[in-house]
Formats: structure tokens, C-alpha cells, sequence
């Protein structure tokens, strides 16, 4: 197939956890948009999704709630949330129902509240369930098989994460004329001073594993915080993990303009060329804007326009980039929380290492 | 960037009523006064075959466009728009015409290719005024909003809208405080068509911001003979099109206590698109 190579460019030290991170999501996505692993045995073997058992071990080795890796709460709420929707029967449900517990465990103030915590989530281990399925059918806006209590959700909700600061509208997807449009909305709780420069197309590395380069054309890289005005053409390097044999790159040139006002940070992008020619149309923009009359609040706003050359790839277009958009918005959020960064934007020094070592382009 | 001619004051105003004119499209001209009265279809043909080199191209796009129906109408046409066309670049066969109006009811998405004009809207849009036409343009073109966002402060209008536009004089404030937020008072000469139509000196109030995103002026003009005449113009970025601005201008006139009339409405019309593209859009 066109297009599989390694993922040679790829920051060497991380690259086994990246690539297992975007395994996992496509495993996840692959069966809410196209049915169980089963129906996709028309697709070419190298486009076929892990089992979600193998999914749930990944996610299991990645995510510790008390340890530096626990700004993938996001990531992993999605995943086994989006299992739950599907109607996953595990194998082994000890350990599903293991990283369920994981997955609503708040991101603990220190170390040493992080055991406090998750004894405490013990005594209502039956919620978990309920809640992921819950919060998958926001987040998704899945219309799911089971009747909750919505009051006492609600109150589960409350008690286990106090301290949400993102809320995360469904991404909407729109069909015209060949092209898909694929629309990411979210509000979050946060200064725009504080995230503008993630908004800066030469720092989207940092958000998701996704993205494997994101560089000016002379290969100018962005920096932490980094958020003055530019346009220009950008370098971007796009991954898919169909699953552990195979991936998927995409090298694409954007012509992008970033702007930064008082109120907003906004990025216009459109393609100029993919090397491989595989591309007929990406444009779209990525928009931060404080909310009028709260300033607290930060309105981000994705949208993308998209169409493959492929049939094949334009089928997966919908699983593909609500998976990317999920996790674009996901790891913005994971910028605004206290834990991760200060309230000028800067890392805490407990998050940096974490934080920087894995998205830092090598 | 030259956008306009430079002729004497008569002739310029017997193109501008010839170009009004071919949005009134009239072939017998009655009931007017001698001030604003339109010249006949046959007197608008004349004149633009006989001043086609001497027109800003997209104003000629725009009359010769309005024109289509009447040239469509009859077969043979009664008046021959052909060498028009070929001088715009969308000639060919009588049909080939048809067929492109047919498809495309706006001219400026006949002079799209011509212009880099990405995007268009147009429409008379209601107001709750009765007695109010409104009307708006859409334009996305592209060309940076750097490049562009000077043409929506009235003080530049008379460089590229010359038809409709005489200097204009700052009052109480020096010329070059415009940007950020400013309001300001001017005079300015106001041209609107008509075979005898004499320039008026109107006073304009604009309200502009400029900012990373664009620019915008929101104006009212007075000392006009119409009740009321205000307007927005914005340029701004497009939004996922990087190096794309959009260009939004509306304007509203109140004519008088009744409901404004047909060739009211077109000179509107007229005026809005004709105003718009010469900001705009290069000779």
C-alpha cells in the first residue's frame, strides 16, 4: 500500500509509546465507525485493528493515574469509553475492569494524595462503568443501550472529578461533494494567555501523537510558549498506526497563517502538496478564543476539510480524523490543567520532563 | 495599483450613468427627472461598446452582465453585446453565453477566474423598515487582507471608487489617526448617476477598528438626498484559507416615507456592487 514506511523521522526515544498510543486509539475508533474487528475483513490485512484485549493491555502498561504519563486520562477515557459503547466482552475482565478504575480516577494534586484517592474510588467501584458509558455518549454523542440514573451519575461525576476543566462537544462530521468536514468544538477552563502558543502551528508536535513534525519549510522548529505571529509554510508530518506491522505517514506542505489578537489565536492552514501525492484537499483552521463575559473560559475550535485521492482511505476518513480531532482537543486540554502548567503557561517542574520528552521533535 | 480612469468630469458621468443604467435596463426612459434619469438600454449598449477600454473591468463585467437577459431575449438580439463579451473574456457563441448565465446568475462568478474570486453572496436582503432596501455583498478574493484592508476606511475610497467618489477632508482630527478604534467626522464628494446628476458634498461618520484579523468601518452618510444611508464594510481573513480575504459590505438606504421604487432599488444595487468591486478587484 502506498504510503507504509517507518516511521523513521519519528522521536527515536518515544517511539514505541507513540506508536502503541495511536494503535490503541485506532482500535477503538475503527469499531464505533465500522462495526466489530470482524467487518473489516475486506480491508487489506495491514489496515486491520488490534483485538480491543490487546487494546486494553497497551492502555493498561501506558496510563498510571499517580504517575507522570497521567495527562493520557483523556486519551484513555476515550478509549475504554468507546469499547463500552461497542459492547466489548472482555477476555480477561479483571484487567478491563482494572483500567475502567483507572479511567475515572482524578489526576491527584500530589503523589501522596494519588493513594488516598484511589482507595477511596474503591468503595465505588460499580460507578465506573456507568460513568464512562455516560461521559463516551457526551463525548460522543452515541445513543447508548443503557438506561442510566441520571441523578446519581451526575453526583458520580461530581465527586470523582471535581476539578474537569474541559468540556468536549462531539465532533461533527459533514459529507459534501467528495470532502469531508470534520468540526471539533471545546470549552475550557483556562486563560488564553496561558495555551495561545499551542495554537502556533509550529507547536501542534506537542499536541497528540499524532503528529510526528510540525516545521517551518527550513526546518525552523517552535519552542515552549513560542507565540508570535507568522505565516507561511509549514512541514507537517502526519502518522496513523493501522495497528503493531503497519502505519501509515503522510509528509504534507501547508501554506498557514497564525494570528494572535487580545482575545483569540487562530491558525489558517491549507495544503500545498503531499509528497506522495496522496492528498487532494486539507484546509481548515484551529481557533482559541475567550469567551465573551467569561474570561476564564476559552472557546477552541477545529475544523478540517479533507479529501483523500484513495477511496479506501476516504471511507476511513470519519474513524481517522475524529480520532485525530479527539486527540488534538484532548491534549490541548491537557495544557490548561494547574498540574501540567503554572498560570503563566509554564510547565511545573513535576510535568516537564513528562510533558516535553515525549513531544519534543527529535 | 491603479484601479479607475482618469477622465473629465462629463464623460466619467456618462459612464457612470451608463453603467447605473444597465441595471435599470429600461428601454424606453420616462417619468424621470432630468437629474437622475437613467439612459435607455440602446444609449447603454452604445456607450460601453464605444468606452470599453476606458472602464475598470469589473465594472464593465457587472453591466454587461446585467445586461445578459436583454441580449438573451430575442433572437437575433436586439442589441449586440458580443464585442463586449470577447473584451471581457467570456464570449463565444450565443449559447455557450446562455448556457454560462444560465449557470451562473451572478457576474462575478462569470469574472471569478479573472479576479481570484474564491466565494460570492449577493442578496437584497429584507429590513425592517419597509420603507429601507438593504443590500450585501460577499467577496472572497485572494489577495492578504494586508493587502487589502485600507479600502474599508472611507478616506481611501476616493483612490479606487473614483465614479462615485470626489476627495475627501478630514474634519477635527488629523488624516492620519484612522486605525484602532477611531471615529471620525468627514466631508467628502459624492457622485451618485445620472444624466444631469451634480456631485453632492456629503458628511460621512465611520467607525473603524483594525486589528490582526482585518478591518472594518461602519459609516453613515448624510447630507444625501435619500432620508437615511448607512453601511458596514469589513475585510477580513477567511477562515481556513490563509492568504484569502473576505470582503463583507452592506449598505442601507431609506429613500423617503414610502417604499423605495424599482430603479431605487437597482441604484442601490448599483451602488453597493459597483463601489465594492472597484475597492476590490484590480482594473
Amino acid at each position: 500500500m502506498r504510503g507504509l514506511r517507518p516511521a523513521r523521522f519519528e522521536p527515536a526515544a518515544d517511539r514505541q509509546t507513540r506508536t502503541q498510543l495511536r494503535r490503541a486509539q485506532w482500535a477503538t475508533y475503527f469499531p464505533r465507525f465500522f462495526g466489530s474487528v470482524q467487518s473489516g475483513d475486506r480491508l487489506p490485512s495491514g489496515l486491520i485493528p488490534e483485538s480491543l484485549d490487546e487494546t486494553t493491555d497497551i492502555l493498561d502498561q501506558q496510563y498510571d493515574p499517580a504517575a507522570p504519563n497521567r495527562g493520557r486520562r483523556y486519551l484513555v477515557r476515550r478509549c475504554v469509553s468507546q469499547m463500552l459503547l461497542c459492547g466489548h466482552r472482555p477476555r480477561r475482565p479483571d484487567t478491563f475492569g482494572q483500567l475502567m478504575e483507572k479511567a475515572v480516577q482524578p489526576i491527584p494534586e500530589s503523589s501522596s494524595t494519588g493513594g488516598q484517592v484511589a482507595t477511596a474510588l474503591q468503595a465505588r467501584k460499580p460507578v465506573a462503568r456507568e460513568f464512562l458509558v455516560r461521559w463516551g455518549e457526551r463525548e460522543f454523542n452515541v445513543p447508548g443501550p443503557y438506561r442510566l440514573r441520571a441523578a446519581s451519575i451526575a453526583k458520580a461525576v461530581k465527586e470523582i472529578d471535581p476539578g474537569e476543566r474541559t468540556v468536549s462537544l462531539p465532533t461533527k462530521i459533514i459529507h459534501d461533494g467528495g470532502a469531508f468536514t470534520f468540526v471539533k468544538e471545546v470549552g475550557i477552563r483556562q486563560n488564553l494567555a496561558v495555551v495561545k502558543w499551542l495554537v502556533n502551528p509550529l507547536n501542534w508536535v506537542w499536541l497528540g501523537e499524532f503528529f510526528a513534525r510540525t516545521d517551518r519549510e527550513d526546518g525552523t522548529r517552535g519552542s515552549w510558549g513560542d507565540h508570535t505571529e507568522w505565516a507561511g509554510v509549514l512541514a507537517e508530518d502526519f502518522l496513523v498506526s493501522w495497528n503493531g506491522h503497519a502505519m501509515h505517514s503522510f509528509k504534507q506542505k501547508l501554506k498557514v497563517d497564525y494570528t494572535v489578537e487580545q482575545d483569540l489565536a487562530r491558525t489558517d492552514y491549507s495544503l500545498m502538496y503531499e509528497e506522495d501525492d496522496q492528498i487532494e484537499l486539507n484546509q481548515g483552521f484551529f481557533q482559541a478564543k475567550t469567551i465573551e463575559g467569561s474570561p476564564e473560559w476559552i472557546h477552541g475550535h477545529m475544523q478540517k476539510t479533507l479529501k483523500f485521492k484513495s477511496s479506501l482511505l476516504n471511507m476511513l476518513a470519519p474513524a481517522i480524523f475524529s480520532m485525530f480531532l479527539d486527540s488534538k482537543a484532548g491534549a490541548f486540554g491537557r495544557f490548561v490543567d494547574p498540574r501540567v502548567v503554572d498560570e503563566r503557561g509554564s510547565p511545573t517542574s513535576e510535568s516537564y520532563e513528562t510533558v516535553t520528552a515525549a513531544r519534543r521533535p527529535s | 495599483m491603479g484601479r479607475g480612469i482618469d477622465t473629465v468630469d462629463q464623460s466619467r458621468q456618462e459612464l457612470h450613468t451608463a453603467l447605473w443604467s444597465s441595471f435599470v435596463k429600461l428601454e424606453e426612459v420616462n417619468g424621470f427627472a432630468a437629474e437622475n434619469a437613467p439612459l435607455s438600454v440602446k444609449e447603454v449598449v452604445e456607450q460601453l461598446n464605444d468606452n470599453m477600454t476606458n472602464i475598470p473591468r469589473p465594472l464593465l463585467g457587472i453591466a454587461v452582465w446585467s445586461l445578459l437577459p436583454v441580449y438573451l431575449a430575442d433572437e437575433p438580439p436586439l442589441h449586440d453585446l458580443a464585442s463586449l463579451l470577447d473584451y471581457l473574456g467570456i464570449g463565444g457563441s450565443r449559447d455557450a453565453v446562455k448556457a454560462t448565465y444560465d449557470q451562473t446568475k451572478h457576474p462575478l462568478v462569470a469574472l471569478a477566474r479573472l479576479y481570484n474570486i474564491v466565494d460570492y453572496s449577493w442578496n437584497l436582503a429584507p429590513h425592517p423598515d419597509r420603507n429601507t432596501a438593504r443590500a450585501r455583498l460577499e467577496l472572497c478574493v485572494l489577495t492578504p487582507v494586508q493587502d487589502l484592508q485600507e479600502v474599508v476606511f472611507p478616506s481611501e475610497w476616493p483612490k479606487y471608487s473614483r465614479y462615485f467618489w470626489g476627495e475627501t477632508t478630514p474634519l477635527g482630527a488629523s488624516p492620519d489617526d484612522r486605525p484602532k478604534g477611531a471615529s471620525r467626522r468627514m466631508t467628502g464628494d459624492l457622485r451618485l448617476p445620472g444624466k444631469k446628476a451634480k456631485p453632492l458634498q456629503v458628511t460621512l461618520d465611520v467607525d473603524a477598528t483594525l486589528g490582526g484579523l482585518g478591518a472594518k468601518s461602519t459609516y453613515e452618510i448624510k447630507n444625501t438626498p435619500f432620508a437615511e444611508c448607512r453601511g458596514t464594510l469589513e475585510a477580513a481573513k477567511e477562515l481556513g484559507r490563509p492568504g484569502a480575504t473576505r470582503i463583507t459590505h452592506e449598505r442601507s438606504i431609506r429613500f423617503g416615507p414610502q417604499p423605495p421604487s424599482r430603479p431605487q432599488v437597482e441604484m442601490l444595487a448599483y451602488w453597493l456592487q459597483a463601489d465594492t468591486v472597484s475597492l476590490v478587484l484590480p482594473d
